[in-house]
């Protein structure tokens, strides 16, 4: 359904710079999910004692993973947001959908944004 | 009978509604371009205690420096957009309010995206260009 106020249309020029914003979110954060998961195979293949051993080391790098796949995860979830808005700011979308699902990319990109920041600096903290 | 939905609310009202996420991220933005300075000041002083060299001359040579000259510039400018469409999605006049909005919008992902494609490209190039000079 669309919106037929005048400003609509302001609104709808953001379309092509959110889909290809959201589009390149998109294969980034998969790309990082899916090195973690690479990383984690080449380490478990070639070096399977240094993995089996629990060192600190271990432990650092496992948090380390574990951090990147989920923010992979969670990113993907974020800027599917913002493709669903790009979708929504078509000409027969509906803006006020599209501008609900900007609000979730704004939330759950601030969210990951914070979780981030918090987990390099105690990862800082932690493995001077 | 389907069950009655809720009707959309106005572009205007969710933007407002979304305004704390965008100070909010600004906020993070402002703290990401901290700690990216922070980190080549530290590296640069670690290795200026190491040599024994002056900090300024070694501050210029290192590259890390430009790269995140070119973030924090970027981010500045995207910044100062996104602060503009939370200044705008405070408007409480329907007709103006709603203008202003669209506009800040769209301005901000022009901006945003165009911030962001000069800045990975530089980035590359930055990288690609140290790789091949220290071989």
């Amino acid at each position: 359904m669309a919106t037929d106020h005048p400003e609509a249309e302001a609104f709808r020029q953001a379309r092509r710079p959110i889909l290809f914003f959201a589009w390149l979110g998109l294969v980034g954060m998969t790309l990082l999910g899916l090195g973690a998961l690479t990383w984690v195979a080449i380490m478990l293949t070639f070096f399977p004692d240094h993995i089996g051993a629990l060192t600190g080391d271990t432990i650092a790098f496992c948090l380390f993973i574990l951090i990147a796949v989920t923010s992979a995860a969670y990113g993907v979830r974020t800027f599917l947001a913002l493709l669903r808005c790009g979708r929504h700011l078509a000409a027969d979308g509906d803006l006020g959908l599209a501008l609900e699902q900007h609000r979730l990319f704004w939330r759950r990109g601030t969210i990951l944004s914070g979780l981030l920041l918090l987990e390099i600096l105690g990862l800082m903290v932690v493995c001077p | 009978m389907p069950a009655p939905t809720s009707p959309t609310p106005r572009p205007e009202e969710t933007l407002r509604r979304t305004r704390p996420w965008f100070l909010a991220a600004g906020g993070l933005l402002a703290l990401w371009m901290l700690l990216a300075m922070t980190l080549a000041l530290l590296t640069t002083r670690h290795h200026a205690e190491i040599t024994g060299e002056l900090f300024g001359p070694l501050l210029l040579r290192n590259p890390l420096t430009y790269a995140v000259a070119a973030y924090v510039a970027a981010h500045a400018y995207v910044g100062r957009k996104l602060l503009q469409l939370a200044r705008a999605a405070r408007q409480t006049d329907p007709a103006e309010g709603r203008a202003e909005a669209a506009r800040a919008f769209a301005a901000f992902w022009r901006v945003n995206l165009r911030a962001h494609l000069l800045l990975w490209s530089f980035l590359a190039a930055f990288i690609l260009l140290t790789f091949l000079l220290r071989r």
